[in-house]
């Protein structure tokens, strides 16, 4: 009788053991992950902007190399079956002239309605499609400051702030990145400005 | 009398049996081997992202110098384990895969770097490890 009821404790112990440890152990695991696909996400940002860095002799490429980049990227991220997206803005004044040169790079797996609005100037390009780039330019003023405002299917917007200094070049570079696993998701938006030599 | 003996016996052998089973259920339960993967590719990462901070892995990395790598990142992962580092390009592996056999199990841990200053050739560095049992 004793025997009877003790194995019936047993299996209930056993059960609630197991019934509580295991949403815990799901939990700890999940956060582990996390922490690893965060770790991912630094590098890709990181590393994107390097693209820029390291092309900075060659002020024609810097854009071209990011683009790459981003491609690379995104390959590379498919075999870890992660998704990564990005939405790229680079843009350009050279030391003379009066011309900004603004490309926009669509990885961000479909096709958008892109729009560019330099302070009131606009310029739209009506089916972008995805992992391609619009080269685009806009005349200034060297020594204002703009607004550059990128958006597209009237569903995103972004504003990006751009110095020009006449006899100076320089370089922005505009990143929105999205990297997503089975679990997590990182997105940052941030920009860089650089004054090329 | 007899009864009672029984009684008392089979008394002992339940309680000790549910004690048994609190103590082995109670202790601290052993992490599962999925915690000891992602511990050992956190690791990993974090030799890669240190050896990056420095400047070491952009170098060697450009010079496919996957000896280097491997010996600076030696105190990052357990003696236990077996690894090796391989580096790819966009397309394929530039350095020699590892060959394992009869392992059940082998993770990577892969860091991407756009290439070195004056020099865009975007690499992904993979370690590969093993031996986990």
């Amino acid at each position: 009788m004793f025997l009877i009821t003790s194995v019936i404790i047993v299996i209930v112990l056993i059960i609630l053991k197991t019934s509580v440890n295991l949403p815990v152990v799901l939990q700890q695991k999940r956060e582990m992950e996390g922490r690893f696909d965060k770790e991912m996400f630094e590098n890709v940002k990181i590393e994107s902007v390097k693209a820029i860095e390291i092309s900075y002799h060659q002020p024609t490429n810097i854009t071209r190399n990011v683009f790459d980049f981003a491609n690379f990227t995104r390959k590379k991220m498919k075999e870890r079956l992660f998704d990564f997206r990005l939405l790229y803005v680079g843009s350009i004044t050279s030391k003379s002239g009066s011309d900004m040169n603004v490309t926009l790079v669509n990885l961000l797996e479909k096709p958008i309605n892109a729009s560019l609005n330099l302070n009131g100037s606009a310029q739209n390009n009506d089916n972008m499609l995805d992992s391609t780039s619009w080269y685009t330019s806009f005349v200034i003023t060297p020594g204002q400051d703009y607004i550059l405002t990128v958006s597209y299917n009237n569903t995103y917007k972004s504003n990006i702030t751009i110095q020009t200094e006449s006899g100076k070049s320089k370089y922005i570079g505009f990143f929105d990145i999205l990297l997503r696993g089975l679990e997590t998701a990182y997105k940052d938006k941030f920009q860089k400005s650089y004054n090329l030599p | 009398m007899k009864k009672a003996i029984l009684y008392s016996l089979e008394s002992a052998i339940a309680i000790t049996m549910i004690l048994f089973i609190i103590v082995i259920l109670f202790q601290k339960p052993p992490s599962p081997p999925e915690f000891y993967r992602i511990n050992y590719k956190i690791k990993a990462f974090s030799g890669l992202k240190t050896l990056a901070l420095t400047g070491e892995l952009r170098k060697h990395v450009m010079e496919n110098d996957v000896v280097s790598i491997e010996n600076k990142l030696s105190s990052y992962i357990p003696e236990s384990l077996n690894y090796t580092v391989v580096i790819f390009n966009e397309n394929t592996n530039i350095t020699e895969m590892p060959s394992i056999t009869g392992e059940k199990e082998v993770v990577s841990v892969n860091y991407l770097l756009a290439g070195d200053i004056d020099d865009y050739r975007p690499k992904d560095v993979r370690i590969y490890l093993w031996g986990f049992y």
